[in-house]
């Protein structure tokens, strides 16, 4: 038994182990004061909104359109935002068939096709009310394109006023939220991918970058285990955060590459 | 109980026992270890096939209802269901190599990549349109988005032209693609590298089981 010691793989053992200690250290936080959350995070506003949204929509009799992207989660690239993103698909169902307003969602995958029906369905369950319709929809196999061109016709439907969209989205981002903006009432979309992330302020306020991503389906279903999640994702940020600017004070000095460069080799390709 | 066991538990148990041998796979080398991970790789391509059959099948019953029934737009249910075969015919023909049968190609080729590049192409007048759009409404980050893009554009202009007004503009754009722009991008993708790991971490240990929800 040997270890794969490359100077990339240290680096994400030890941010693996801190995330560890910090998600238990939280884990046994929450349990002896509870509630902690309402003072350790940070706002995120598109989340805050989504729900007065929603009731907006519901008063207008409006439906909406849900995403988690055009991902899959049998591909190492996109299966964590595909799961961020339906996380928040499921968590936004519940709230808009709670107060009554029609969902129809949409994915670019045949399993994620499958797991977005199982999680319509809980959604349904949950809200308590049957006769709201919900419907998901598989509109293409893993290709950018012919997703972008089913959601755009589907946002041009009289019925369909908002979407939201977040998840494993590329350039089609600004296809589809053109359309939204012409066609909706309302866009709220994120994207962790820069290339689509460059696109949000283009055609919404109420987007997410990111790690926001990853972060709503906190606070829209704020389950312990998420809302620690979060604490210890914000805690191992800061540190980071620190690291470069102490890296970047440092390099400025001319200390960094004398003595510290020979620690990182291999780190940077 | 029994259910329990078999909705809840083993699922759980698989799940974290597969997630962890394959992480363990990426920091320590162990003798045999390498032959599980390659065998679950594999195990994860058949059953994403599995999958596709599943949405193929899928989108043949949904289509199918709304051209039996004739709901609205059924025409379009009907040219997805044709297309679909004719495709599927072609890949299966006696001698066919499936998708990389000569007719198969020719459909991808003269066909479906044709179509593709005309829906993208419309990107360029998306992006005009939410341009001119977010300059009208003042919003700032959108007029950053379009200041940034035109100088861009301006400064990677393929023309040598003899203006040296454009100096600047070249070695400006070349400064903003190098720092600020790729400062943004490892901040997002450190962000969302983040993300990710939270994410894999909840499922490996178990608190988040969304194989059982």
């Amino acid at each position: 038994m040997t270890l794969r010691f490359g100077g990339a793989t240290v680096l994400a053992g030890l941010i693996l182990l801190l995330f560890c200690l910090l998600f238990y250290f939280f884990w046994v936080l929450w349990q002896r004061r509870g509630r902690l959350a309402d003072i350790v995070l940070r706002r995120l506003r598109p989340a805050e909104v989504l729900r007065s949204l929603l009731h907006r929509a519901a008063e207008m009799g409006d439906g909406i359109h849900l995403s988690p992207g055009r991902g899959a989660i049998h591909d190492s690239g996109t299966i964590a935002e595909t799961m961020a993103g339906l996380d928040v698909l499921q968590a936004t169902a519940k709230e808009a068939l709670a107060v009554g307003v029609p969902v129809r969602a949409t994915s670019g995958d045949s399993l994620v096709a499958v797991l977005v029906e199982n999680r319509l369905e809980q959604a349904w369950k949950a809200a308590g009310r049957p006769e709201v319709e919900v419907q998901g929809e598989l509109l293409a196999q893993q290709d950018r394109v012919a997703y972008a061109a089913g959601v755009t016709d589907l946002l041009g439907r009289p019925e369909i006023q908002g979407n939201v969209m977040l998840g494993a989205l590329g350039e089609e981002i600004l296809l589809m939220g053109e359309v939204g903006t012409h066609q909706t009432r309302f866009q709220v979309a994120g994207a962790a991918r820069p290339v689509a992330a460059t696109f949000l302020p283009l055609f919404t306020d109420d987007y997410l970058l990111g790690e926001e991503l990853y972060a709503a389906g906190a606070y829209l279903a704020p389950r312990p285990e998420r809302v620690v999640s979060l604490m210890a994702q914000d805690g191992i940020r800061m540190l980071l955060l620190g690291l470069i600017l102490l890296g970047t004070i440092l390099a400025t000095i001319g200390v960094l590459e004398n003595i510290l460069g020979p620690l990182f080799q291999g780190i940077v390709p | 109980m029994l259910k329990r066991i078999l909705t809840v538990i083993v699922p759980w148990v698989l799940a974290s026992t597969v997630g962890f041998l394959v992480l363990l796979h990426y920091f320590v080398a162990i003798p045999g270890l390498d032959l599980v991970f390659n065998g679950l790789v594999e195990w994860a391509t058949i059953i994403a096939a599995f999958g596709l059959l599943l949405g193929l099948v899928n989108v043949a019953r949904v289509h199918g209802q709304r051209v039996v029934r004739r709901e609205k737009d059924w025409p379009y249910s009907l040219v997805l269901l044709l297309s679909a075969l004719v495709v599927l015919v072609l890949g299966l023909l006696p001698g066919s190599i499936g998708s990389g049968t000569r007719w198969v190609q020719w459909v991808f080729h003269y066909v479906l990549e044709p179509l593709s590049t005309t829906f993208f192409s419309l990107l360029a007048f998306f992006l005009a349109s939410a341009f001119f759009r977010s300059l009208r409404l003042r919003n700032l980050e959108a007029i950053l988005v379009t200041a940034t893009a035109a100088i861009v554009l301006l400064g990677q202009v393929p023309l040598r032209l003899p203006w040296p007004f454009l100096e600047p503009i070249v070695r400006f754009q070349e400064w903003l693609l190098e720092v600020p722009a790729m400062a943004g991008i490892r901040a997002l993708l450190l962000g969302a590298g983040l993300g990710a790991i939270a994410t894999a971490i909840r499922v490996i240990i178990g608190v988040d089981r969304p194989y059982t929800e």
